[in-house]
């Protein structure tokens, strides 16, 4: 199966991925994204003139969603994304943290972005595309994340572009995060509204009632999204586990 | 089911207005004797399953009580539904906000009540088979002392029965709804029980284990102010028996800890009253009548009701069906205690019915409820976990303090802050993800992702707190339900309130808040309870000297509006709910309550509802 079947340039459409071109490689083709990225980030304007069509059903693309996913939200990708793993390697729990946590851009067309039977990501990147103005940003995100894949600590890299990036790349960044926190979508202008205007509070709508069950943030209290409790009789009588146990760290 | 209008045409043995918990327990117990019952219900019947309520409910960016259930509450526009449009409208906490804005409490194109204050009236309920099924599970029995307000502490009236006549049908009640607790636990203040509760006490949470240990660091000299009933010798933190299975119990499952008791529980694990009118309706002798809204009670020559008119609709913002009557030997209107009393007084072309006392509407009451929040400094509370109320204290709801101020009941809360901070865990998480305030609780206005935005919500919501008092409030004449000129969807007029505190629940409440400091720093909670600009519950008490803003919430009891009494001249009904003015009509429900006490009203409602069922069953229609 083709890694990157549907590998798209920030230049132009590439005719078909499987004829050579030597200025079309993946390489080249990830150096561009990263040059663009670069370039973004000291202008301080990241969105470039055409978009890739970005695809839920691209794994490259999906993985990219997991990996800047779980840097927003502070929550591991096994974690958001149930299978999220190494192709060619069985690895456990422990083991696939610390790959993930070792992560080279040679090992992303090696990963699964996981088919858990709940696939909220898929909801959620379908979602976020379909917003009127978010296609630009949400590709310029998903570039931050691939050009972070190396750094010694993806997380830090990835945000750290995101502080400086534009307004629409910023509180996109913010609404993925609620997002997976909350299974609600706020628009990211209401959230910039709150910021520059006093008294003003963003409205929210519930994704769907999908989306709130699989909410994290009374999972990141080691609780769980009130009217869906997965437990038992009792459980609330002894402390909770670790939190590493919900979150992943 | 009664589809037709002509199948309601016979002379049935009992036509009871309403289907919640006093409705539906009378029918079951009626149809089990093999009498013919027709209910009204003006809402919808039960559904198949809960699938439409949980959806609603989890897509609701609002998620109050009455989110899960219909009538919808914003039209199309994302208004308030307009009551004037809506056939079975009902209050929604989401039209108790400050004057001028969405929810205005005084605008009558957004909220159901007609409130013509002090204070908005803040209690909320459905109208729907089931009734008020949004409610939390508590089932408290009243305290022997809570009967004699008048004899033992000079306060108010008693009430014509007492603790032991109520006592067989407490365990009644408690063995239909499924009551949770251990008897060992709740013998206190003088209760007694002739029979063990049918299933095991609901274990307390994390959060009750922090709240008992602080109370077992309380003085003698620290609660003195209390004034505590001399058999209390320490204040215990006790479970909080509930309708809420502990064991699989009577086809249902046990308590799954969804933490969603209100507004509805995904298992029903929380007994709610559809799981008895089923029950009637499968006995063969009930039939049920839905989206029919009782709209006059007709007195015929010999001064009983010969019939009760109604309006049929099909859908909730339709136009009306059709109208037509009912007649049976006996009436009984379980409609609650606000819509009991505005169909008493609407009908008679607004001279009312069952009012020789005028005392119809009067004597509302709530336990209005002071709420208070804050954060655990050290010990993690692990909150959002478990039943929304596992444990409470008890122990101050009677004593010779009673001739002098209200009575409070202490509840622990298991939600967090989710009752409090508009609805959190959306409020503090936005808090952190954009640099906001709104919680009080990220003053300098971070902005945070990742990890550190995973840690910091962390140990947020595991150290947050909340409590709350249930004050007991006063009857008081002043406090009643009357008819708008405000009408609803089909033409009728609406309830129109006017809602005071007294001196003595005020005084009450400066307790609870004395109480809320003495808790808050055993536990070592810091305080961040606050009051919204322009709040119409707010009110200043002198405390120890000090001026102090409190405000209070509805605790979803409503009270009082046809109390029963001994006589005539000073009540609506008599100990077995008989109206004194019409021998076939009985009035059901909290409104008989003639004084309010602590405890949450539904086991006493349903105590009270089987003994005027057996009464019937026994006495009236043999």
């Amino acid at each position: 199966m083709n890694d990157f079947p549907q590998q798209r340039d920030a230049v132009g459409p590439i005719e078909n991925a499987d004829e050579p071109s030597g200025e079309l490689t993946r390489r080249t083709v990830l150096a561009g994204v990263a040059a663009t990225t670069m370039a973004a980030t000291v202008a301080g304007f990241a969105t470039p003139a055409s978009a890739r069509d970005i695809d839920p059903n691209s794994p490259r693309d999906m993985v990219l969603f997991v990996l800047l996913s779980a840097a927003l939200t502070g929550i591991a990708e096994p974690k958001l994304a149930p299978g999220f793993r190494a192709k060619d390697k069985n690895l456990k729990p422990a083991d696939l943290a610390i790959f993930l946590a070792q992560l080279k851009p040679s090992d992303l067309p090696n990963l699964n972005p996981g088919s858990d039977p709940v696939n909220i990501k898929r909801d959620y990147f379908s979602f976020v595309r379909a917003q009127p103005g978010q296609p630009l940003p949400f590709e310029a995100l998903l570039n931050i994340a691939e050009g972070s894949v190396g750094a010694p600590d993806r997380e830090k890299a990835i945000l750290d572009k995101v502080k400086v990036a534009n307004d629409d790349v910023r509180y996109l960044a913010r609404s993925i995060a609620l997002m997976w926190y909350l299974g609600a979508w706020y628009e990211p202008s209401d959230l910039r509204l709150a910021n520059t205007t006093p008294n003003s509070t963003p409205n929210f709508k519930v994704i769907s009632s999908k989306a709130y069950t699989q909410g994290w943030a009374l999972r990141v209290a080691q609780a769980h999204p009130m009217g869906f409790s997965q437990m038992q009789f009792g459980y609330w009588n002894v402390e909770p586990n670790l939190r590493s146990d919900f979150t992943g760290s | 089911m009664a589809d037709s209008i002509s199948d309601l045409n016979q002379e049935w043995d009992v036509v009871i207005v309403g289907s919640g918990f006093a409705g539906a327990l009378i029918a079951h117990a009626l149809g089990k004797a093999r009498k013919n019952v027709l209910v009204l219900e003006a809402g919808p019947r039960v559904p198949t399953n809960i699938n439409d309520d949980m959806e609603r409910f989890y897509t609701a960016s609002a998620k109050v009580p009455e989110s899960p259930y219909t009538p919808t509450l914003f039209d199309e526009g994302g208004r308030l539904s307009d009551p004037t449009k809506v056939n079975d409208g009902r209050p929604t906490v989401l039209s108790l906000n400050p004057k001028g804005g969405f929810g205005d409490w005084t605008d009558t194109t957004q909220s159901y009540l007609h409130q013509i204050g002090p204070f908005p009236f803040s209690s909320t309920y459905e109208r729907a088979a089931g009734g008020t099924a949004h409610w939390l599970g508590t089932s408290l029995r009243l305290v022997p002392n809570d009967f004699k307000m008048k004899s033992k502490y000079g306060q108010f009236v008693d009430w014509p029965v007492d603790y032991e006549k109520l006592e067989p049908f407490y365990c009644s009640a408690e063995a239909e709804l499924g009551v949770s607790a251990d008897v060992a636990d709740q013998e206190f203040l003088g209760i007694k029980f002739s029979k063990p509760y049918p299933m095991p006490k609901i274990p307390p949470s994390t959060t009750d284990k922090a709240v008992s240990d602080a109370v077992d660091k309380m003085t003698d000299d620290d609660v003195k102010f209390l004034e505590k009933d001399d058999s209390i010798k320490k204040i215990a933190v006790r479970s909080l028996p509930a309708a809420r299975n502990s064991q699989p119990y009577r086809n249902r499952r046990a308590c799954a800890g969804n933490t969603n008791c209100i507004p509805i529980c995904p298992i029903q694990a929380k007994y709610d009253p559809t799981i008895t009118l089923n029950d009637a309706l499968d006995t063969g002798f009930v039939k049920m009548s839905d989206r029919t809204v009782a709209s006059d009670i007709v007195v015929g020559e010999n001064g009983n009701i010969s019939q009760i008119n109604f309006i049929k609709y099909r859908s909730d913002r339709g136009p009306e069906q059709e109208k037509g009557s009912v007649r049976g030997k006996l009436y009984v209107i379980a409609a609650n205690a606000i819509e009991t009393a505005r169909l008493l007084l609407m009908s008679r072309n607004g001279d009312g019915v069952a009012n020789s006392s005028d005392m119809v509407g009067r004597h509302l009451m709530d336990h209005p409820y002071l709420v208070a929040w804050g954060m655990s400094e050290n010990r993690a509370l692990f909150p959002y976990r478990g039943p929304l109320i596992t444990s409470g204290i008890g122990d101050l709801c009677d004593g010779a303090f009673r001739r002098e101020r209200a009575a409070f009941r202490v509840d622990i809360g298991n939600e967090g802050w989710n009752f409090v901070a508009k609805g959190d865990p959306n409020t503090t998480t936005l808090d952190f993800i954009n640099g906001m305030n709104q919680t009080r609780v990220n003053a300098p206005g971070e902005a945070l992702l990742g990890k550190a935005l995973m840690e910091r919500l962390n140990k947020q919501f595991t150290h947050q707190f909340r409590c709350g008092f249930l004050v007991e409030q006063s009857p008081d004449p002043g406090n009643r339900v009357t008819l708008s000129e405000f009408k609803d969807g089909l033409g009728l007029r609406r309830p129109k309130i006017s809602y005071d505190l007294s001196d003595y629940t005020r005084k009450g409440f400066a307790a609870a808040y004395k109480m809320k400091n003495l808790l808050f720093a055993k536990m070592g909670v810091t305080e961040f309870t606050s009051i919204n600009e322009g709040d119409p519950s707010m009110f200043v008490q002198d405390i120890d000297g000090r001026k102090v803003q409190l405000n209070f919430m509805g605790a979803g009891h409503l009270m009082g509006t046809y109390r029963m009494g001994s006589s005539k001249s000073d009540s609506v009904v008599d100990e077995m709910q008989c109206s004194w003015d019409h021998r076939n009509l009985y009035l059901v429900g909290s409104g008989t309550f003639p004084t309010g006490s602590t405890p949450n009203p539904t086991l006493t409602i349903a105590a009270l509802s089987l003994r005027t069922a057996d009464h019937i069953i026994n006495n009236v229609l043999r």
